[in-house]
Protein backbone atom coordinates (compact mmCIF):
# COMPACT_ATOMS: atom_id res chain seq x y z
CA UNK A 1 0.00 0.00 0.00
CA UNK A 2 1.29 3.44 -0.93
CA UNK A 3 1.50 5.88 1.80
CA UNK A 4 2.60 9.43 2.03
CA UNK A 5 4.97 10.66 5.05
CA UNK A 6 5.92 14.44 5.32
CA UNK A 7 9.22 14.95 7.75
CA UNK A 8 9.39 17.93 10.01
CA UNK A 9 11.85 18.79 12.85
CA UNK A 10 10.83 17.31 16.00
CA UNK A 11 13.98 19.36 18.28
CA UNK A 12 17.03 20.58 17.68
CA UNK A 13 20.13 19.85 19.78
CA UNK A 14 23.84 21.00 19.64
CA UNK A 15 24.91 18.36 17.32
CA UNK A 16 22.13 16.56 16.11
CA UNK A 17 18.71 17.87 14.61
CA UNK A 18 16.23 14.84 15.42
CA UNK A 19 13.36 14.79 12.57
CA UNK A 20 10.13 13.07 13.09
CA UNK A 21 7.30 11.89 9.92
CA UNK A 22 3.74 12.30 10.00
CA UNK A 23 1.72 9.67 7.76
CA UNK A 24 -0.88 12.13 5.47
CA UNK A 25 -4.00 9.99 7.17
CA UNK A 26 -2.79 10.87 10.47
CA UNK A 27 -2.14 13.93 12.26
CA UNK A 28 0.46 12.67 15.02
CA UNK A 29 4.37 12.33 13.85
CA UNK A 30 5.58 8.34 14.46
CA UNK A 31 7.56 9.76 17.56
CA UNK A 32 4.39 11.26 19.45
CA UNK A 33 2.67 8.22 18.48
CA UNK A 34 5.57 5.90 20.30
CA UNK A 35 5.27 8.26 23.31
CA UNK A 36 1.24 8.15 23.42
CA UNK A 37 1.25 4.18 23.52
CA UNK A 38 4.22 3.93 25.55
CA UNK A 39 4.64 6.68 28.10
CA UNK A 40 3.11 5.28 30.85
CA UNK A 41 4.21 4.02 34.78
CA UNK A 42 5.09 0.19 33.36
CA UNK A 43 7.80 2.02 30.97
CA UNK A 44 8.39 5.00 32.97
CA UNK A 45 12.34 4.26 33.02
CA UNK A 46 12.47 3.07 29.64
CA UNK A 47 11.35 6.47 28.55
CA UNK A 48 13.63 8.22 30.31
CA UNK A 49 16.30 6.32 29.40
CA UNK A 50 15.27 7.38 26.01
CA UNK A 51 14.91 10.84 26.18
CA UNK A 52 18.18 11.10 28.22
CA UNK A 53 19.94 9.28 25.30
CA UNK A 54 18.55 11.28 22.87
CA UNK A 55 19.59 14.54 24.95
CA UNK A 56 23.05 13.05 25.17
CA UNK A 57 23.48 12.16 21.56
CA UNK A 58 22.32 15.23 20.87
CA UNK A 59 25.19 16.39 22.97
CA UNK A 60 27.77 14.33 20.83
CA UNK A 61 26.49 13.45 17.72
CA UNK A 62 24.97 10.85 16.26
CA UNK A 63 27.42 8.34 16.64
CA UNK A 64 26.70 4.40 15.31
CA UNK A 65 28.04 3.28 18.71
CA UNK A 66 25.17 5.19 20.46
CA UNK A 67 22.49 2.91 18.84
CA UNK A 68 21.41 -0.38 18.83
CA UNK A 69 22.64 -1.86 15.25
CA UNK A 70 19.95 -3.40 13.74
CA UNK A 71 19.63 -3.32 9.58
CA UNK A 72 22.22 -0.62 8.37
CA UNK A 73 21.23 2.83 9.22
CA UNK A 74 18.41 1.53 10.45
CA UNK A 75 18.68 1.59 14.31
CA UNK A 76 16.83 1.42 17.70
CA UNK A 77 16.90 2.65 21.04
CA UNK A 78 17.13 2.05 23.81
CA UNK A 79 20.49 -0.19 23.80
CA UNK A 80 20.13 -2.96 26.61
CA UNK A 81 18.27 -2.55 29.23
CA UNK A 82 15.01 -2.97 28.02
CA UNK A 83 12.76 -4.75 25.29
CA UNK A 84 11.01 -1.54 24.07
CA UNK A 85 12.38 -0.56 20.72
CA UNK A 86 12.26 2.78 19.24
CA UNK A 87 13.09 2.74 15.45
CA UNK A 88 15.17 5.64 14.20
CA UNK A 89 16.96 5.97 11.03
CA UNK A 90 20.50 7.66 11.14
CA UNK A 91 21.10 9.87 7.93
CA UNK A 92 24.18 11.63 9.11
CA UNK A 93 25.88 12.13 12.65
CA UNK A 94 23.98 15.44 12.44
CA UNK A 95 20.32 14.07 11.46
CA UNK A 96 18.39 11.37 12.80
CA UNK A 97 14.93 10.34 12.03
CA UNK A 98 12.93 9.60 14.95
CA UNK A 99 10.36 6.98 14.18
CA UNK A 100 7.83 4.49 15.89
CA UNK A 101 8.17 1.19 18.32
CA UNK A 102 7.17 -1.44 20.56
CA UNK A 103 7.96 -3.92 22.47
CA UNK A 104 10.28 -6.97 21.28
CA UNK A 105 8.88 -9.84 22.29
CA UNK A 106 9.63 -12.41 19.43
CA UNK A 107 13.61 -13.53 18.98
CA UNK A 108 13.67 -10.64 15.65
CA UNK A 109 11.26 -8.00 14.66
CA UNK A 110 10.43 -9.65 11.30
CA UNK A 111 8.47 -12.22 13.69
CA UNK A 112 6.41 -9.47 15.06
CA UNK A 113 3.84 -7.75 12.40
CA UNK A 114 3.69 -4.69 14.15
CA UNK A 115 7.28 -4.09 15.28
CA UNK A 116 8.09 -5.22 11.65
CA UNK A 117 5.92 -2.72 9.69
CA UNK A 118 7.63 0.18 12.37
CA UNK A 119 11.13 -0.90 11.41
CA UNK A 120 10.50 -1.93 7.77
CA UNK A 121 8.48 1.61 7.26
CA UNK A 122 11.14 4.22 8.64
CA UNK A 123 13.89 2.01 6.48
CA UNK A 124 11.77 2.68 3.48
CA UNK A 125 11.45 6.53 4.49
CA UNK A 126 15.58 7.23 5.47
CA UNK A 127 16.63 4.85 1.82
CA UNK A 128 13.89 7.33 -0.12
CA UNK A 129 15.79 10.05 1.81
CA UNK A 130 19.16 8.98 1.05
CA UNK A 131 18.08 8.36 -2.21
CA UNK A 132 17.15 12.10 -2.49
CA UNK A 133 20.03 13.48 -0.53
CA UNK A 134 22.42 11.55 -3.59
CA UNK A 135 20.52 12.88 -6.37
CA UNK A 136 20.58 16.62 -4.94
CA UNK A 137 16.83 16.90 -4.89
CA UNK A 138 17.56 17.28 -0.85
CA UNK A 139 20.36 18.77 0.52
CA UNK A 140 21.42 18.29 4.31
CA UNK A 141 23.70 21.05 5.76
CA UNK A 142 24.16 22.56 9.35
CA UNK A 143 22.17 19.18 9.94
CA UNK A 144 19.41 20.27 8.41
CA UNK A 145 17.70 19.04 5.69
CA UNK A 146 16.12 21.32 2.57
CA UNK A 147 14.68 20.99 -0.15
CA UNK A 148 12.27 18.27 1.30
CA UNK A 149 8.61 18.06 0.70
CA UNK A 150 7.07 14.56 1.04
CA UNK A 151 8.10 10.94 0.68
CA UNK A 152 5.68 8.35 -0.17
CA UNK A 153 6.82 4.78 -0.42
CA UNK A 154 4.80 1.20 -0.43
CA UNK A 155 4.00 0.59 3.57
CA UNK A 156 4.14 -2.24 5.23
CA UNK B 1 17.02 25.75 18.29
CA UNK B 2 13.56 24.39 17.93
CA UNK B 3 12.44 22.32 21.06
CA UNK B 4 9.68 20.15 21.84
CA UNK B 5 6.99 21.00 24.11
CA UNK B 6 6.07 18.11 25.10
CA UNK B 7 9.74 16.56 25.16
CA UNK B 8 10.54 19.46 27.57
CA UNK B 9 7.55 18.94 30.09
CA UNK B 10 8.79 15.17 30.13
CA UNK B 11 12.18 15.91 30.84
CA UNK B 12 11.33 17.20 34.26
CA UNK B 13 9.73 13.51 35.36
CA UNK B 14 13.22 12.43 34.45
CA UNK B 15 14.68 10.24 37.54
CA UNK B 16 18.39 11.19 38.97
CA UNK B 17 19.13 7.83 38.91
CA UNK B 18 18.21 7.42 35.31
CA UNK B 19 20.25 10.15 34.42
CA UNK B 20 23.07 9.39 36.63
CA UNK B 21 22.70 5.25 34.75
CA UNK B 22 22.98 7.06 31.17
CA UNK B 23 25.92 9.24 32.35
CA UNK B 24 27.70 6.36 33.82
CA UNK B 25 26.95 4.28 31.09
CA UNK B 26 28.50 6.39 28.80
CA UNK B 27 31.80 7.17 30.72
CA UNK B 28 32.13 3.54 31.03
CA UNK B 29 32.26 3.10 27.65
CA UNK B 30 33.80 6.35 26.05
CA UNK B 31 36.81 4.75 28.93
CA UNK B 32 36.96 1.47 27.00
CA UNK B 33 36.68 2.70 23.57
CA UNK B 34 39.81 5.35 24.95
CA UNK B 35 41.34 2.09 26.22
CA UNK B 36 41.09 0.19 22.68
CA UNK B 37 41.82 2.81 20.43
CA UNK B 38 45.21 3.76 22.93
CA UNK B 39 46.50 0.17 22.46
CA UNK B 40 45.61 -0.43 19.00
CA UNK B 41 43.06 -3.05 20.11
CA UNK B 42 39.88 -3.62 17.94
CA UNK B 43 36.23 -4.87 19.45
CA UNK B 44 37.30 -7.87 18.17
CA UNK B 45 40.44 -8.38 19.89
CA UNK B 46 38.34 -7.57 22.92
CA UNK B 47 36.24 -10.03 21.90
CA UNK B 48 38.75 -12.28 21.89
CA UNK B 49 40.36 -11.28 25.22
CA UNK B 50 37.31 -11.96 27.00
CA UNK B 51 36.08 -15.34 24.73
CA UNK B 52 33.14 -13.55 24.03
CA UNK B 53 31.04 -12.64 20.39
CA UNK B 54 32.24 -9.62 19.18
CA UNK B 55 28.29 -8.81 18.47
CA UNK B 56 28.59 -9.08 22.27
CA UNK B 57 31.20 -6.62 22.32
CA UNK B 58 29.25 -4.34 19.97
CA UNK B 59 26.23 -4.26 22.09
CA UNK B 60 28.03 -3.67 25.24
CA UNK B 61 29.77 -0.80 23.28
CA UNK B 62 27.02 0.84 22.17
CA UNK B 63 25.63 2.47 25.81
CA UNK B 64 23.16 1.52 27.58
CA UNK B 65 24.42 -1.68 28.78
CA UNK B 66 23.57 -2.78 32.49
CA UNK B 67 27.12 -3.52 33.12
CA UNK B 68 27.99 -5.68 36.17
CA UNK B 69 30.80 -5.60 38.51
CA UNK B 70 31.70 -9.00 37.01
CA UNK B 71 31.37 -8.03 33.76
CA UNK B 72 33.43 -4.17 34.70
CA UNK B 73 36.00 -7.20 36.79
CA UNK B 74 36.55 -8.77 33.52
CA UNK B 75 37.16 -5.79 31.37
CA UNK B 76 39.30 -4.11 33.89
CA UNK B 77 41.71 -6.92 33.43
CA UNK B 78 41.71 -7.36 29.70
CA UNK B 79 42.34 -3.77 29.62
CA UNK B 80 44.77 -3.62 32.06
CA UNK B 81 43.10 -0.32 33.09
CA UNK B 82 40.53 0.89 36.35
CA UNK B 83 36.94 1.49 34.56
CA UNK B 84 35.26 2.04 38.10
CA UNK B 85 37.14 3.81 40.28
CA UNK B 86 35.78 4.27 44.31
CA UNK B 87 36.61 7.64 45.39
CA UNK B 88 38.16 6.94 48.48
CA UNK B 89 37.71 9.94 51.70
CA UNK B 90 40.86 11.60 52.91
CA UNK B 91 41.42 10.49 56.49
CA UNK B 92 42.49 13.71 58.67
CA UNK B 93 43.56 14.18 61.63
CA UNK B 94 42.54 17.05 63.90
CA UNK B 95 43.56 18.20 67.06
CA UNK B 96 41.38 18.78 69.62
CA UNK B 97 42.49 21.26 72.85
CA UNK B 98 40.46 21.21 75.91
CA UNK B 99 40.83 24.16 78.04
CA UNK B 100 40.14 22.54 81.13
CA UNK B 101 41.44 20.26 82.08
CA UNK B 102 44.16 21.27 79.86
CA UNK B 103 44.79 17.74 78.37
CA UNK B 104 45.62 17.36 74.03
CA UNK B 105 44.97 14.34 71.94
CA UNK B 106 44.65 13.64 67.87
CA UNK B 107 41.34 12.29 66.76
CA UNK B 108 40.79 11.17 62.98
CA UNK B 109 37.95 11.98 61.12
CA UNK B 110 36.61 11.92 57.59
CA UNK B 111 36.76 15.32 55.86
CA UNK B 112 33.64 16.54 55.18
CA UNK B 113 31.34 14.36 57.52
CA UNK B 114 31.53 16.60 60.06
CA UNK B 115 28.60 15.88 62.87
CA UNK B 116 27.54 17.72 65.46
CA UNK B 117 28.42 17.18 69.24
CA UNK B 118 25.99 17.84 71.75
CA UNK B 119 27.02 21.08 73.43
CA UNK B 120 27.14 19.61 77.15
CA UNK B 121 30.22 17.83 75.58
CA UNK B 122 31.53 20.70 74.16
CA UNK B 123 31.99 23.48 77.12
CA UNK B 124 35.58 24.30 77.19
CA UNK B 125 36.39 22.37 73.99
CA UNK B 126 37.96 23.50 71.27
CA UNK B 127 37.63 21.65 67.70
CA UNK B 128 40.20 22.55 65.00
CA UNK B 129 38.44 20.79 62.07
CA UNK B 130 35.43 18.39 62.29
CA UNK B 131 35.38 14.69 63.14
CA UNK B 132 32.87 12.02 61.82
CA UNK B 133 31.92 11.02 65.74
CA UNK B 134 33.45 12.39 69.03
CA UNK B 135 32.85 9.82 71.99
CA UNK B 136 31.75 11.10 74.77
CA UNK B 137 34.02 9.75 76.95
CA UNK B 138 36.95 11.52 76.03
CA UNK B 139 35.42 14.61 77.65
CA UNK B 140 34.26 12.92 80.78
Amino acid sequence: MKRSVKLDIFEQHDHVTYYSFTYSDEESCAFDLFLDAWDDDDHKEDIDIILSWIDKMGLKGADDGMFRPEIGDLKALPIDTSILRLYCFKVTEGIVILGNGAEKTTRTFNEDPTLNAHAMNILSIGRILRSLIKNGTVSANNNELFGLKKITFEAI
Amino acid sequence: MKKNSRLEKRRTEISDDVKLFVNKSFEIVEQISGFLNERGLTQKDLAKMLGKEESEISRWLSGTHNFTLKTIAKLEIALKSPLVCCKKQPIREYNIFISNPSVQFVMKGIEGNSQKTPSSYMSGVYISGSATTLDPKLFN
